[in-house]
């Protein structure tokens, strides 16, 4: 059961990124000053920062997704749980994001915690796997 | 064939060292319980109740405090009087003594006035004319469903016709005047001063600007609302001038500041109905983590041998 709460704790956070590409002009308009106009400086720097942020998003989903389906850590319960529990956190959290249009700073921290951590504890996971699996080769 | 006469849950404990993965679980599902819903209550809104309403019909009382100012058709032409003294002996030149009669009602007699009926007749000379009337009302005016307020009030009635007139009548309503909320317990007389300094000899104390001025500076007062005037045109030779007025004291609504308890009690029925729902699904997660032995513990009955 912890197997597919992952897989969709994952997909839920993939798409509501992918759905944050097409809508995130209200966020930027609610972190620039109000006089500010969506056509200058102040916002191209900002939607180039937030654009930059959502990429880094995907690629740590998708180191997850490599763990994942690689086996690696798909038995792993203590990865699974912190993973499935920060994803599902995550998607919440983008969803207010979107829906209430936040400050596109706090982007940052949803970054932060619901993509660096889990991405982190995947790959120190994966590190000790392939490191037990490299042993057990060089024994044989 | 056996009947059950009795049955009792045998329970399955799982225990784990204190500095262990399952302690540090359920260490965050307890703060999952806690902390979230917090948040929850707070981004929603009103949270913490800053302020309440509440209806009361104020008690209101005329202090018999009252200037009345008759305007001519030429800047001269000023007829006043007034209930104080030292005002009369200023202006002693233009007093004009009318039959003043006042009656407060209350009219579905459940002890607090519901209406004052004000009536003046000043008698008129030949070469006097009325256009513009200005008078004034003092009340006191008493709250007392949360905090016993006590203030001053003060009725500003004002017409000015197009022509001379025998007559006017005006109706309006009291209306208290807040700026802040009422506190909701303890008294609060810091209004329950004089508006008319009634034995002041300056004539700049009784100076309509100053005195408007002066009692707008008060965060509580009031005010009369939804103020009618009917005028009456044209002037007989012999007859008085007649002022009156009717100006009810309804129920209004009224803010205030709601006192601690009142506040905790608000936040803590809107957290607790969250935090049930959180305790539902915390449940539900915990059930499953532990069942499934997603987290290495020790097990043990609790079976008596």
């Amino acid at each position: 059961m912890i197997i597919p709460t992952r897989f969709l704790s994952l997909t839920v956070h993939l798409i509501t990124t992918l759905s944050l590409f097409w809508s995130r002009e209200p966020n930027l308009l609610s972190c620039i000053p109000e006089d500010v106009t969506a056509d200058s400086e102040v916002y191209r720097v900002k939607d180039v920062q937030l654009v930059a942020g959502l990429c880094l998003m995907l690629a740590l989903l998708l180191i997850e997704y490599a763990g994942f389906f690689s086996g690696l850590s798909l038995f792993n319960s203590s990865v699974s749980l912190i993973s499935s529990f920060l994803h599902i956190t995550a998607c919440i959290l983008l969803l207010f994001f979107q829906a209430q249009a936040w400050n596109c700073d706090t982007f940052w921290y949803v970054l932060a915690f619901c993509s660096i951590i889990p991405s982190l504890v995947e790959i120190v996971s994966d590190a000790i796997e392939i490191k037990i699996i490299a042993d057990m080769y060089s024994k044989h | 064939m056996l009947i059950k006469v009795f049955s009792a849950p045998i329970t399955a404990d799982q225990y784990a060292p204190l500095l262990s993965k399952a302690v540090i679980v359920k260490l965050c599902l307890h703060l999952l319980i806690l902390i979230p819903p917090f948040f929850i209550a707070y981004s929603t809104k009103g949270l913490w109740l800053r302020e309440e309403f509440y209806q009361e019909q104020p008690d209101v009382e005329f202090t018999r405090e009252l200037i009345v100012i008759l305007h001519g058709s030429t800047p001269h032409s000023i007829l006043t009087w007034s209930t104080l003294p030292s005002y009369n002996r200023l202006l002693q030149t233009r007093i004009r003594i009318p039959l003043f009669k006042f009656r407060e009602e209350d009219a579905n007699q459940d002890g607090i006035r519901d209406y004052i009926d004000v009536s003046m007749e000043f008698p008129m000379q030949l070469d006097d004319d009325v256009t513009h009337v200005t008078c004034l009302l003092i009340h006191e005016v008493k709250l007392s469903k949360h905090a016993l307020v006590t203030l001053r009030g003060m009725s500003y009635l004002d017409y000015a016709a197009a022509g001379q007139g025998h007559a006017i009548h005006f109706s309006g309503e009291m209306r208290v005047r807040q700026r802040n909320a009422l506190p909701s317990y303890g008294k609060l007389t810091t209004y329950n001063t004089q508006i008319l300094n009634s034995s002041s000899p300056y004539a700049s104390d009784y100076d309509l600007n100053t005195i408007i001025t002066n009692y707008l500076t008060r965060n509580l007062s009031t005010f009369v609302d939804n103020i009618i005037p009917v005028w009456q045109y044209g002037q007989a030779v012999g007859q008085p001038f007649t002022l009156s007025a009717r100006i009810y004291y309804p129920n209004q609504l009224l803010f205030y500041q709601p006192e601690f308890w009142q506040v905790v009690k608000f936040a803590w029925i809107q957290y607790l109905a969250i935090v049930i729902l959180f305790i539902f699904v915390a449940d539900v997660i915990t059930r499953y983590i532990f069942t499934n032995f997603l987290i290495p513990t020790i097990v043990m009955s609790n079976e008596k041998s």
